[in-house]
């Protein structure tokens, strides 16, 4: 290395203008050929991950379905580091940590997918479902709109429609009816005509408290489908809510007439079936029978105001009730009524005892 | 108007003398073809390292296939370091080990030559041995591919040795850019270890090459960082305590890994020439052995970084990882297989910084970060630990985090390794290296005894001054007492400049002290009286005594250089150089000038 010699012939003589102009021309020309022959090797390797990722993704998919979410982690966690922009592998390394058991784990690896995927709408979506899984359910609705308003690949119209019945389905669960309708109305404009769509946001109309937005879907759903037992059900329902119960009695006769084991219609058709025995403004009642129904309705009314008093302490307004109780035998069917809506209206929110309970609501909000 | 149409053979000919003309220009005007070149070198480089890169990762899935046989990761590496360890020798003599001393011989020894063959050579032999599992890194030799790519072609363009010999760094700065995808690190490495002067006149070409080569590998790789990085948390202040920890374990991981790794070179050194060839076999057998129990040994293993990084931490196997590395590396380089330590180094500290931090956050988890932030720091302390450059260390990490926050906590651990490395292992890795192979490069400290010999280490207390005002003759008789020829003049507040006495002889002796001052130059404010400030070299003084013809320098105040802070002579500056004793004069007296 020390050799004088060699660092002499290393050094040429200054270079003739010929030779400067051909290394050049050759430098320059060796530039572009290795940046060629570097892209193809890229691509080609480009190529081969992909192809592996993609293997190791299905295998592990298949590892989960068999419930070994340990080997399908490793097969995640291996696709996802080969193909780090394919937030799919990375989701579904979350997926398999949760299914593992490592939620903290597969928390760490989201927050980190978020950092670097933040405008994603399926790891938003992941991060919605995560926290409203955990006790930060209160901040999952914004991980939602950051999905619904977010980045999707393929059918994003579908996949955000979906996303926000996701979010309007959680917020209906926490009975927030005016951020359900806030879900709902952007969604009732955007949702393709399909029948399990409409069907599932005229429920959750029903839910938000929205009784008339949900009837035309669910006629329109009846038109095309005349023995849907849900349709008339969820008809049943919204004429429950607003007070029509002939209508609403006629629906879910049918509904469970078309579906005698479900549940659902039955529960509406008992309800619907005690409020018209209850109900003291039926057309064609005698007076005796009028006064028996408001007599019936001021004693239910009472009654769930002492089995509340029993849960919650009401004070002077029960001990008030327990007064007119035994003075309506004196009183007129009408007075009855009005005492039983205004009794009623002063209550104390309780558990309630669902059927009766829901029974007296309906009624008594159609007589308010 | 000449409306006279010229022949396009004519009109040729024209554009061929401008195009001869221009080239002509270009190959007169060194400097200017030097920036010209480090663009295109750092364009080569970057590419030829991508290569290698690329060629090397393929060809490693093919000797590693998935699910491939256990076997295979002793007989790999073992026939690996056999074959590279024979072309090695029989072809390629010059391309073993890491390239970096290599490269600053190149510089300080060869004059800028390091041959085609041997980068060639650097890069078959480093695509076999590192492909095969040997437990170097890519770093080093990409560093003396890049330095060997910018030595070929200032030759073949006929660069002045002087031109070749620093366009080395350009190259050099260009591979580390592309390899490691840190370019404001790669021009920091290349000005503190390979250059050794963080103040290179060559910082220009340094940064085009290496901004050139990172532009070429990122359109060719594209934008994916070579760690994946979470955002980086300094949990509490209190949590520098814990980097305080990392920072001595790094700094004595460092130098056991520096002292084995140079007590091992010995022992292969002492051993028959004949085995050269076969001595790398020795690294290979070893990195098998430990990959057979331990797969994560075999190769550089920035996989297993980028999962610590990402806190996948176990705090036993990391330790083990740690330990296994630092032997099969140790081993892998002092038997001669040819790859560099600049990886492995980033290995061993991420494994170290790994462990620290995951019995740090056992033990205080609301007060710590997590084990990845830990490995990240733990990096950068192992590399300014062995490698001893702090600065690169810190703006490398920096590189790859982009966190502002990881500063504080890096300097400090890193600091400290620095520190404990310096204390326990006097000559860097790098240095050692050089003089185990018999080249002994300029070292630190080196530099440090030329950056120390200062104007202040030689001042002495300045003379009363010469008023500016009195007469030619009041001034001869005045230094007619002392053997005097240049004297400090000034008026009751300024010190106005130097004059020789040889000057005051030749005037007329009525005129005053200030007419000879003003006709010999020697006070004009505008261009400045030649003087030195205390912090100015000792060589610098020297340069302006040959160039003013004077052998006293007035020393004054950076602040106001009409204060006169003392004068320096020729005597004390040969004095502190250990040239010539000072002779020994009262304070107020002068040396003669020559």
């Amino acid at each position: 290395m020390t050799d004088p010699l060699r660092i002499v012939a290393l050094h040429a003589q200054p270079s003739r203008a010929s030779t400067f102009v051909s290394t050049f021309l050759g430098l320059v020309l060796f530039i572009v050929a290795l940046f060629y022959v570097d892209t193809h090797i890229v691509r080609l390797e480009q190529r081969e991950s992909l192809v592996r990722a993609a293997r190791l993704y299905a295998d592990g998919e298949t590892l989960l379905v068999k419930g070994d979410a340990s080997r399908a982690s490793d097969r995640f966690a291996s696709a996802a580091a080969i193909d780090r922009r394919n937030t799919r592998y990375a989701l579904a390394l979350i997926h398999a940590m949760v299914a593992d058991g490592r939620r903290d784990d597969a928390e760490r690896e989201l927050d980190a997918l978020l950092a670097r995927a933040g405008n994603d709408g399926a790891v938003n979506l992941a991060k919605a479902r995560m926290l409203a899984a955990s006790d930060q359910a209160d901040v999952a609705p914004v991980y939602y709109h950051r999905s619904i308003y977010g980045e999707w690949s393929a059918d994003s119209i579908r996949a955000r429609n979906d996303v926000r019945f996701e979010l309007a389905e959680l917020l209906a669960t926490r009975h927030d009816s005016g951020a359900v309708l806030a879900e709902l109305l952007p969604l009732e404009a955007t949702l393709p005509d399909s029948a399990p769509m409409r069907r599932r946001l005229a429920h959750l109309f029903l839910a938000a408290g929205s009784p008339r937005r949900s009837v035309p879907i669910l006629r329109a759903l009846l038109r095309s489908n005349p023995k849907d037992a849900d349709a008339y059900t969820g008809l049943g329902e919204a004429a429950l809510a607003v007070g029509n119960f002939a209508v609403a009695h006629a629906d879910l006769s049918e509904a469970q007439r078309l579906q005698p084991d479900d549940i659902r219609s039955a529960t509406q058709l008992a309800i619907a079936d005690s409020i018209l025995v209850l109900d003291p403004r039926a057309k064609g009642l005698t007076f005796r029978q009028h006064a028996a129904r408001a007599s019936l309705l001021l004693t239910m009314v009472i009654g769930e105001r002492e089995r509340c008093a029993g849960q919650v302490p009401t004070g002077e307004v029960t001990n008030a009730a327990r007064r007119l109780g035994k003075a309506s035998a004196w009183m007129s069917p009408q007075t009855l009524t009005a005492l039983a809506v205004q009794l009623w209206a002063s209550r104390t929110t309780c558990v309630p005892s669902y059927v009766v309970n829901r029974a007296l609501v309906l009624l008594l909000a159609s007589m308010e | 108007m000449n409306l006279s149409w010229s022949s396009p053979v004519v009109a040729g000919e024209a554009f061929g003398r401008r195009v001869a003309e221009l080239v002509e220009d270009l190959r007169r005007r060194e400097d200017r073809f030097a920036l010209v070149l480090s663009v295109l070198i750092g364009a080569a480089v970057g590419l030829v390292i991508v290569a290698f890169v690329l060629i090397t990762g393929r060809l490693a899935a093919r000797l590693y296939p998935v699910g491939g046989a256990d076997w295979r990761r002793i007989a790999v590496p073992t026939v690996g370091s056999l074959v590279t360890g024979w072309l090695l020798v029989r072809f390629f003599p010059e391309a073993r080990g890491s390239g970096i001393p290599q490269t600053r011989a190149a510089i300080f020894v060869n004059e800028g030559g390091i041959s085609l063959r041997t980068v060639v050579g650097k890069f078959v032999c480093c695509v076999m041995s590192l492909s095969s599992g040997i437990a170097l890194g890519r770093e080093g030799p990409s560093v003396h591919i890049g330095a060997g790519i910018a030595s070929v072609v200032s030759r073949r363009f006929g660069l002045s040795r002087a031109q070749v010999r620093w366009l080395i760094p350009v190259g050099a700065s260009a591979a580390l850019a592309a390899a490691f995808n840190t370019p404001i690190a790669a021009v920091l490495f290349s000005l503190e270890e390979i250059v050794g002067d963080l103040h290179a006149p060559i910082l220009g070409s340094i940064v085009l090459s290496a901004v050139t080569s990172w532009m070429a590998m990122h359109l060719v790789l594209g934008n994916d960082p070579l760690f994946h990085v979470g955002a980086y948390q300094l949990v509490s202040s209190r949590e520098l305590l814990a980097y305080v920890v990392l920072g001595i374990v790094g700094g004595l991981g460092s130098v056991g890994f520096v002292k084995l790794l140079l007590w091992l070179r010995l022992r292969f050194h002492a051993l028959p020439h004949e085995t050269l060839w076969f001595q790398p076999v020795a690294g290979g057998l070893t990195v098998g052995l430990l990959g057979f129990a331990v797969p994560q040994v075999l190769g550089v293993g920035y996989d297993q970084v980028d999962r610590v990084l990402g806190g996948n931490v176990v705090l036993s196997f990391v330790v083990i990882l740690a330990v296994l590395k630092i032997v099969a590396t140790a081993v892998c380089y002092a038997s001669g297989n040819a790859g560099g330590i600049f990886g492995p180094s980033m290995f061993i500290g991420a494994m170290i910084g790994a462990a620290v931090g995951q019995v740090a956050h056992h033990a205080f988890p609301a007060s710590t970060a997590g084990a990845g932030a830990y490995a990240l720091v733990g990096m950068g302390t192992a590399f300014a630990g062995i490698l001893r450059t702090p600065l690169t260390s810190v703006i490398m990490i920096f590189e790859v985090t982009r966190d502002y926050t990881i500063i504080v906590p890096l300097m400090t651990s890193n600091l400290i390794a620095f520190y404990i490395s310096q204390r326990l292992q006097h000559e860097p890795i790098y240095e050692a290296l050089a003089r185990q192979d018999g080249i002994h490069l300029p070292t630190g400290r080196f530099r440090e005894q030329g950056r120390h010999l200062r104007v202040n280490g030689a001042v002495r207390e300045a003379p009363e001054l010469l008023p500016v005002d009195e007469t030619v003759g009041w001034a001869l008789a005045r230094s007619a007492a002392t053997p005097l020829e240049s004297w400090p003049v000034g008026d009751p507040v300024d010190f106005l400049g130097m004059v020789r006495v040889a000057d005051l002889a030749a005037a007329n002796p009525d005129a005053t002290v200030r007419d000879v001052l003003d006709r010999t130059g020697g006070s004009t404010a505008e261009q400045g009286f030649p003087h030195v400030h205390g912090d100015h070299p000792l060589g610098q003084a020297l340069a302006i005594m040959g160039r003013t013809r004077l052998s006293v320098l007035p020393v004054v105040s950076r602040a106001n250089v009409r204060i006169l802070l003392g004068v320096v002579t020729l005597a004390d500056i040969l004095a502190a150089y250990g040239v010539e004793r000072a002779e020994e004069v009262p304070p107020d007296d002068m040396v003669r000038d020559d």
